[in-house]
């Protein structure tokens, strides 16, 4: 049974809703809607796993709540605004400030030291103890060792944790992840998703994540079932749990 | 052979996917190769011209020429025996109008059988015996543009030369054998022999030289030949004092110009093949890059190393040939669009021809510089670890190249050196040009690795945009070295440019005030001088004046060698060609400085003692204790060399070569040569003392410094409009190389700035990243380039051309300036796609 909070109109439990979002990728002959009138909200400090066969528009969902990729019609709202209506810049402002993202491939700067990756949201917001809080953050993941050095003298999972720590030293309300252990062994994501859902449990911040790995889906709150496109299901992870 | 056929089938299926990241590569090469085929076609087609025109330039097959002299009987028989004969001569003397001004010409007395060969054409058309003859009371006469032009004189017009009087009956519009006949700074009238008879000049002044012209009753015998036979004349007359010279040999002077001028702007174009080398390794590397899974494919398969280099190093070649071809079809075409647009301004023969020479030196220096900056970039092939391919993100650094390939370039580049060496006709010269270039771009390279370092030591700055630029600037793979590199050396170029032409027009324009004389008065007769000198003092009571003795005389032996067979060095071979200016004196010259030897006692009574200039001494392999020997009006004597001078050329004051003791021509007859520096305040009544020093001293042949200084600055301007030109395709090449680092460098970037602005960043703080990073770029290779071009510039504007310097700083704050902003201008322009790039699209690629 959908849960009908999660699919009905904006209150204060909401952090993002999507409405009647479509995109389409690609031009000309290649040009697919990728996205196809997609409305949903996500629970405020719930965590949320997205899932659905390769292909079907998981990574670009995601996206499109980061404010990286712009919907061709629709709005994403979070806690309230509309990003779909900002200028570029201003999405980038606001997604400094609001968002955390971890990516299945890291995305860390390679010319930078793994402090200096973790300090630059910081910086970017302007902030003067940028560095001693990158430091704090770093420690949290249990990285402090590693602070000076540069992301292609780090394991993956070394990178993938200065990621997530990047993720979180700005203490995003929103914390996006899509497939954050793809790249990774069994162990080493298994300690990554630990971490990555203790820290969330802590700060309390909502979760979105996408995932193939219906075990791990079945430790969040909620699961987003996708198919080419569309919203085929939206369940509680304990009912699904049960149903299976 | 297999294996090359395998390789170049690889090479073949690699290249046909087009040359998409080798278009900065090909052009660089094209342009590098164009610029040094242009500038070899178009002096081949150049000197080509001359020899072919040789006969009509020097006006017969071979001519003698001597001072004062004319034919004698005997002399004139015999050559008549040889062929057609014609007797002309050339002067300088002074041409009055009638409102009383006064004009230096090079007047040309031509007889009736003039022209020999070749026509001269007149405006209006008439015969030129017709033109030259005397009609109830006046001498014909017809003179150049520029007579016409300085005297205001029209068609039909009087003026007088000497005691004569003379009516312009026309221009000159073609003279085939002008250069023959040399034009200085006057300008030309022509006379009849009848007219000079009636002028007076002939007894007078000293400065007459006779030419005898010989056109061969078969011109169709080679070159040889007439050179045999001109050697042949000069031993059946052993004392007629000749000077021959023969169709093949019109002005060794000219074509001495030509191929100097030609060797400085071929080596433009070698430094802008360096300085496009630069672009090439950096699309080589970047190939490797891109090609290293296909190259750890190769290598699983058991390819060895050096297979993979030669893959590479097969198709990067293939390339810089495509790239070499085109620029030698743009440098053999160069000689007919030259000729088509530039031909008649140049007033020299011209006829363009196809030079196979200049394409085969072009393509090999082309293909030559591309093998030194191909073989380390593809040599880095050769241990691309297999392993890439189960690393994926790896990058390939590190890792040292194998000394094989560095020594392999060097060789490439000692073979690209020795090449330019071997071609160029003025090696010294050359040599220095290469040193220098050579040690800019071990400095610059040095300079690029220090502002990569130095970026790396300031890379932990907590300032984001500074620690965002720095990171750039040190990335592993940055082009920072290579832009610091090329557009190092193509900013160099330009402050030696640019300093060395502002400082010689400086000095062309001003000479140097208070110490340049105003005029020189040349052929005042011994017994006249004192009267002139008395009438200088008068006229102008503060001027200083200075008073040598001149002769005029040929320097026919050198050492214990015919002067004919003696190779000289470039600088030193005009003293050579034929008559100079000599002089004695007691005691050394104001201006010049004794530098080895002593000079003479004031009474010395000896043995011909004489000093020489020591440039010229070294140029001629002479030294203090070495005999010379000269002809001075038929009569050789020999002097040893008792000293060596260094001259002080920056006054443009009297200054000879050779300086003999007094008692060497004690008793023969002389002219002198008077110089006048004018306080400001004289030079307004100039003008009308030199036309009465025209009327009271008809011979006297009067040159006013300032019109002369001015001539040669406009020849100035020319050439250093064509070196400005050459030197702006180095500069093209080297902002393409720029550019093309910055395409190489762009899909690093292009992640940077996408996950910046996923993680917030604006694109005004990507955009003062950016401005930072090429601001430290910009300003280190400018600050380089002022500093080294400098240097440069200053010693070649004192050692080379023995000339004051003076910093032109607004001039080279310009160019350093130029240099940032185009650094940061090009930068931003390369980079501005970045920030409009989808971040969602680039994050899913990467
Ligand atoms: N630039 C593009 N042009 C055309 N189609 C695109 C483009 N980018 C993505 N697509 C298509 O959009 C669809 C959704 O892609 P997306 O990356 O969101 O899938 P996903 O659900 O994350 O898959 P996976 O589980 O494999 O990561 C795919 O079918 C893909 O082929
Ligand atoms: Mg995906």
């Amino acid at each position: 049974m959908p849960n009908p909070t999660l699919l009905t109109g904006v209150d204060d439990r909401t952090a993002i809703a999507l409405k009647s979002i479509r995109l389409s990728l690609g031009s000309g002959p290649t040009r697919v809607e990728v996205l196809k009138d997609i409305t949903l909200d996500f629970r405020r400090g719930k965590a949320t796993a997205i899932v659905g066969p390769s292909g079907c528009g998981k990574s670009t969902l995601l996206m499109t709540l980061a404010g990286l990729e712009r919907p061709d019609a629709g709005s994403v709202e979070i806690e309230g605004r509309a990003i779909t209506a900002m200028g570029e810049d201003e999405i980038a402002e606001f997604r400094g400030r609001k968002i955390g993202i971890v990516f299945q491939s890291f995305h860390l700067m390679p010319t930078m030291t793994a402090l200096e990756n973790v300090a630059v949201p910081l910086e970017l917001a302007g902030r003067s103890d940028a560095f001693a809080r990158a430091k704090a953050e770093l420690a949290a993941v249990g990285l402090a060792e590693r602070a000076s050095h540069y992301p292609l003298q780090l394991s993956g999972g070394e990178q993938q944790r200065v990621a997530l720590a990047r993720a979180l030293v700005g203490d995003p309300s929103i914390l996006l992840a899509d497939e954050p252990t793809g790249n990774l062994d069994e162990n080493t994501g298994a300690s990554i998703i630990d971490l990555l859902l203790g820290q969330r449990a802590r700060r309390g911040c909502t979760l979105v994540m996408v995932t193939h790995d219906l075990s791990l889906a079945a430790r969040c709150d909620d699961i987003v079932r996708l198919h080419s496109g569309t919203v085929e299901s939206v369940v509680a992870a304990r009912e699904a749990a049960a149903a299976s | 052979m297999r294996l090359l056929s395998t390789i170049l089938s690889f090479a073949r299926r690699d290249l046909r996917g087009g040359l998409k990241g080798f278009r900065v590569f090909l052009v660089c090469v094209a342009i590098g190769v164009g610029a040094v085929t242009s500038v070899n076609a178009v002096s081949q087609s150049l000197l080509a011209s001359f020899a072919m025109q040789g006969r009509s330039m020097l006006g017969g097959d071979l001519t003698l020429a001597r001072s004062l002299r004319v034919l004698e009987p005997d002399e004139r028989a015999y050559l008549t025996s040889l062929g057609r004969i014609s007797e002309i001569a050339i002067l300088r003397a002074m041409a009055r109008t009638h409102d009383d001004r006064a004009i230096m010409v090079d007047a040309k007395v031509v007889d009736d059988a003039y022209p020999l060969v070749g026509q001269i054409a007149l405006e209006p058309q008439a015969p030129l015996s017709r033109a030259l003859a005397k009609d109830d009371v006046l001498y014909g006469a017809v003179a150049d543009a520029a007579f016409i032009d300085r005297s205001g004189l029209r068609i039909g017009d009087r003026f007088d030369l000497g005691n004569a009087h003379f009516v312009l009956r026309g221009e000159i519009r073609s003279e085939p054998d002008r250069i023959a006949t040399g034009i200085g700074f006057g300008s030309r009238v022509m006379i009849s022999r009848a007219g000079f008879d009636a002028s007076g000049l002939g007894s007078t002044a000293s400065l007459t030289r006779w030419v005898a012209r010989l056109s061969l009753a078969n011109p169709d015998v080679d070159d040889a030949r007439v050179k045999a036979l001109a050697d042949d004349i000069l031993k059946q007359f052993p004392k007629s004092g000749w000077d021959a010279r023969t169709r093949a040999n019109v002005s060794p002077q000219l074509t001495r110009n030509v191929e100097r001028f030609t060797q400085f702007m071929a080596l433009i174009g070698v430094v802008s093949l360096i300085v496009g080398g630069v672009g090439v390794s950096i699309a080589v590397g970047a190939f490797v890059d891109r090609k290293r899974e296909s190259i750890a494919i190769l290598k699983a398969v058991g390819a060895p190393g050096g297979v993979a280099f030669a893959l590479v190093l097969v198709e990067m070649m293939l390339i810089a040939l495509a790239g070499a071809l085109i620029g030698a079809a743009v440098g053999a075409a160069s000689p007919f669009v030259a000729a088509h647009f530039a031909g008649p301004a140049l007033n020299l023969p011209f006829e363009p021809i196809f030079s196979g020479r200049a394409i085969v030196a072009g393509v090999a220096i082309g293909l030559l510089s591309a093998l030194t900056f191909v073989v380390a970039p593809a040599g880095r092939a050769h241990d691309t670890p297999v392993a890439v391919l189960f690393r994926s993100g790896a990058t390939m650094e590190g890792g040292r190249l194998r000394a094989r390939y560095i020594f392999g370039a060097l060789v490439a580049f000692a073979a690209m050196i020795a090449l330019v060496y071997a071609l160029s006709s003025e090696k010294r010269i050359a040599l220095m040009a290469i040193a220098g270039v050579a040690a800019s771009a071990v400095v610059l390279r040095a300079v690029g690795w220090a502002v990569a370092h130095g970026a790396a030591l300031g890379a932990n700055v907590r300032n984001l945009p500074a620690r965002l630029a720095l990171g750039n600037i040190r990335r592993p793979g940055a082009v920072t070295r290579s832009v610091v590199t090329s557009l190092g050396l193509g900013l160099t170029l330009l402050v030696v440019i640019v300093g060395v032409d502002g400082n010689v027009r400086r000095q062309l324009k001003a000479g140097d005030p208070g110490r340049t004389p105003d005029y020189f008065f040349a052929d005042v007769q011994s017994a006249q001088a004192a009267d002139f000198r008395k009438m200088l003092k008068t006229r102008q009571p503060d001027a200083t004046i200075e008073e040598v003795p001149m002769l005029r005389g040929r320097i026919v032996r050198v050492g214990s060698r015919r002067a004919e067979e003696v190779k000289a060095e470039q600088n030193a071979a005009w003293v050579l060609d034929g008559d100079r200016g000599i002089t004695y004196a007691a005691k050394p010259p104001p201006g010049s400085k004794v530098t080895a030897g002593r000079w003479w006692a004031a009474d010395y009574k000896g043995p011909p003692l004489v000093s020489l200039d020591g440039d010229i001494a070294r140029g001629l392999g002479l030294t203090v204790g070495d005999e010379i020997a000269v002809n001075v009006m038929g009569r050789e004597i020999s002097a040893k060399i008792a000293n060596l001078r260094e001259v002080d050329w920056r006054s443009f004051g009297i200054n000879f070569v050779l300086v003999f003791t007094p008692a060497t021509f004690a008793g023969a007859p002389h002219t002198e040569l008077i110089s006048m520096t004018l306080p400001p305040e004289g030079r307004a009544t100039a003008g009308s003392l030199v036309s009465d020093i025209s009327k009271a001293f008809p011979t006297v042949v009067t040159l006013a410094v300032r019109d002369a200084l001015q001539q040669a600055l406009s020849l100035t301007e020319k050439l250093s409009t064509a070196v400005r030109a050459a030197s702006s395709v180095t500069l093209v090449t080297a902002l393409l190389t720029l550019g093309g680092a910055l395409a190489a460098g762009q899909r690093a970037r292009l992640y940077d700035a996408v996950v910046l602005r996923m993680l917030g960043a604006t694109r005004r703080r990507l955009i003062l990243a950016y401005l930072l990073e090429f601001l430290v770029l910009g300003v280190a290779t400018s600050v380089f380039a002022l500093a080294a071009g400098s240097v440069a510039a200053q010693l070649i504007v004192t050692r080379l051309m023995k000339l004051d310097f003076v910093f032109d700083w607004p001039g080279l704050a310009a160019i350093v300036a130029i240099g940032c902003l185009t650094t940061i201008g090009l930068g931003l322009a390369a980079t501005w796609r970045t920030l409009g790039a989808k971040p969602a699209r680039v994050l899913r690629e990467l």
